[in-house]
């Protein structure tokens, strides 16, 4: 298994230099000069030449390449082009957020998502499957965002319930929650719906199966049967499903804290987008890549934990 | 005659009323492809006409679904709109077909280290969210219909390889592709004479649940000021130009919303009730 562990690393560490690598040229080919894209056509050659040299692009372009490593393992990741913040700060400010969001989305999810599939599940056929299958059908075709845009504009704007923008102070926990609310049951709902028909279509193939009948036959208590036999072995695509969705929620919030003006790595983003600030764009896009690559290596070792019959060659 | 016509619509009926979720689904779809069609008879305005007196106009007899900043009709944008997104959720999902289908095949077909490193690259392909992949590319290189059709099909590509590659794993050892390489066929003709309509069902199954992805995933691009560069009416656009109205004008926002919600479920319910015709067990993942 510890062989398994280290192949996996060992395909992880060249995936992000593959797609680091892609980044960095990326940013490099856009069409012109990435000082001229980020100052605008108006700008005077000085100018440009200031930027330029701040930015290292009057260098060749290799040395560029191995400067801009050198500079991500010392953590020298430069200043914001427009607010002349370390962009590492900016980065350690906005990443919190971004997981704390992320995290709140996939446990209400789950916590929601999986007790319900459970139900329909045990309910098959039943009028309570068909509402399930209907209301988690439409669970996932609403947008993240809409559905986070609807919140603001019922709970927020209209009611007042709860804060509209930002993320709240880490000095007071219950102002964080505040803030929280909302983009999380936003993000949250959606993957609910997707944990109820996981959950649901997991449990009744494993119900169809010899070892849960030979469970019941031999006496055992259902709820022993459920939790002990069938839960035990929808966990392991679950535990796959939370990775994938951990990594699609990373994402997704970006539009979330769009809608919210939550000071996430999203908003980074955006902001970043908006003002041409291609050196924070590519910083924030390589700790995506590595928060991205790292959950799915995280995913694939609790599967080979949790799933015996996963072949280690 | 009498008797006959009663029991074709009696069974009609009943036939309706057994499938009333994948006809609900259908119908939607229906009219969502008849609105983008006759969007131009449709629509009461020009979806491009600015009249900056009527700006934020409450929905109305005039206007029934309000207006925007700009004065511009919000349901003949949204009837436009309807273009784009099917447009985009058409052709992306052709687009990951028309390249990732023959290259799953060949790949699983042929096997060996070929196979080994595709897979290896799709992996890393699919790791990858769309959202993602779409703001690193049109961040850099600007939004417009083309990019955005060629940056949510090329993330779709890893998908249809992968779904086709597993499909001929299990097809290539089957007694007729034994039986059609015995005849010397060649094996082009056996890949696609043989193998693809074997997998075909699946593909369409998946391709109707790709669709409503590539219709969220251009909404969310535009939504991001990345997708489908205004005045062009997208309905994630749309949503964008109007939340800072939104306390006071919400039926910007609103609107466009409420037609991705639609266009999005009836793809699904299509789409799911199709999967379910091929396998009744498996409501669940895609």
């Amino acid at each position: 298994m510890w062989s398994y562990f280290a192949r996996r690393i060992l395909i992880a560490i060249p995936t992000i230099w593959f797609v680091v690598t892609l980044i960095f040229f990326g940013v490099r080919i856009i069409p012109g000069d990435p000082a001229i894209a980020a100052l605008g056509a108006q700008a005077n050659q000085q100018a440009i030449n200031a930027l330029r040299l701040q930015w290292g692009l009057d260098r060749p372009i290799m040395q560029q390449y191995f400067e801009f490593w050198q500079k991500l393992f010392m953590g020298d990741w430069g200043r914001s082009y427009r607010t002349s913040i370390p962009i590492a700060e900016m980065i350690a400010r906005g990443l919190p957020f971004t997981l704390l969001l992320t995290a709140f989305n996939l446990t209400l999810g789950a916590v929601i998502g999986i007790p319900l599939g459970l139900f329909v599940a045990l309910h098959s056929g039943s009028v309570l499957d068909k509402l399930g299958r209907i209301m988690s059908l439409a669970g996932l075709s609403l947008p993240t965002f809409f559905l986070g845009l609807i919140f603001l504009y019922f709970f927020g704007l209209k009611l007042r319930w709860f804060p509209i923008l930002g993320g709240g102070s880490w000095s007071n926990p219950l102002d964080l929650i505040r803030h929280l609310i909302l983009p999380g049951f936003a993000g949250g709902l959606f993957l609910a719906a997707y944990f109820t028909r996981l959950t649901r279509s997991g449990v009744l193939e494993v119900m169809g199966h010899e070892y849960v009948r030979t469970a019941r036959s031999k006496g055992l208590n259902e709820l022993v049967v459920i939790f002990k036999h069938v839960l035990k072995n929808v966990a392991v695509s679950l535990v796959t499903f939370f990775g994938i969705y951990a990594v699609v929620m990373l994402t997704a919030n970006v539009l979330l804290e769009m809608v919210f003006s939550r000071p996430g790595l999203g908003s980074i983003v955006i902001k970043a987008i908006m003002g041409r600030d291609y050196l924070v764009l590519q910083s924030v896009m390589v700790v995506y890549t590595i928060l991205v690559i790292g959950t799915n290596l995280i995913v694939d070792l609790l599967n080979a934990i949790i799933d015996p019959t996963i072949n280690y060659e | 005659m009498n008797d006959k016509r009663y029991t074709k619509k009696h069974r009609a009926r009943r036939l309706v009323r057994k499938y009333w979720f994948t006809f609900s689904g259908l119908l939607f779809l229906t009219v969502i492809v008849l609105c983008s069609l006759f969007a131009p008879s449709l629509s009461p305005y020009d979806p491009s006409s600015q009249s900056i007196a009527n700006r934020f106009d409450v929905p109305s007899k005039q206007h029934i679904l309000g207006t925007d900043a700009y004065g511009r009709d919000v349901l003949s944008r949204v009837l436009y709109g309807t273009r784009v997104s099917l447009l985009v959720g058409v052709l992306s999902v052709a687009f990951g077909a028309i390249i990732g289908i023959p290259l799953g095949i060949m790949t699983g077909y042929y096997g060996g280290r070929v196979d080994a490193i595709v897979v290896e690259l799709l992996n890393v392909l699919m790791a990858f969210p769309t959202l993602l992949l779409g703001i690193m590319i049109l961040a850099l290189t600007g939004g417009g219909v083309t990019k955005v059709i060629a940056v949510i099909g090329f993330s779709l590509i890893a998908r249809f390889a992968r779904l086709s590659r597993s499909s001929t794993y299990k097809v290539r050892e089957l007694p007729y592709c034994e039986a059609a390489k015995a005849l010397g066929e060649s094996s082009a003709r056996i890949m696609f004479k043989h193998i693809l309509p074997n997998m075909a069902a699946e593909i369409i199954v998946m391709a109707t649940l790709w669709v409503p992805m590539a219709i969220q995933a251009e909404a969310s691009l535009s939504y991001l000021g990345l997708g489908i560069r205004p005045p062009t009416p997208s309905w994630g656009g749309m949503i964008r130009a109007g939340t800072d109205a939104l306390l006071y004008a919400p039926w910007v926002s609103i609107v466009p919303g409420i037609a991705i919600f639609i266009s999005v479920l009836a793809f699904n319910i299509v789409g799911d009730s199709l999967r379910d015709a091929l396998d009744p067990t498996k409501y669940g993942t895609h």
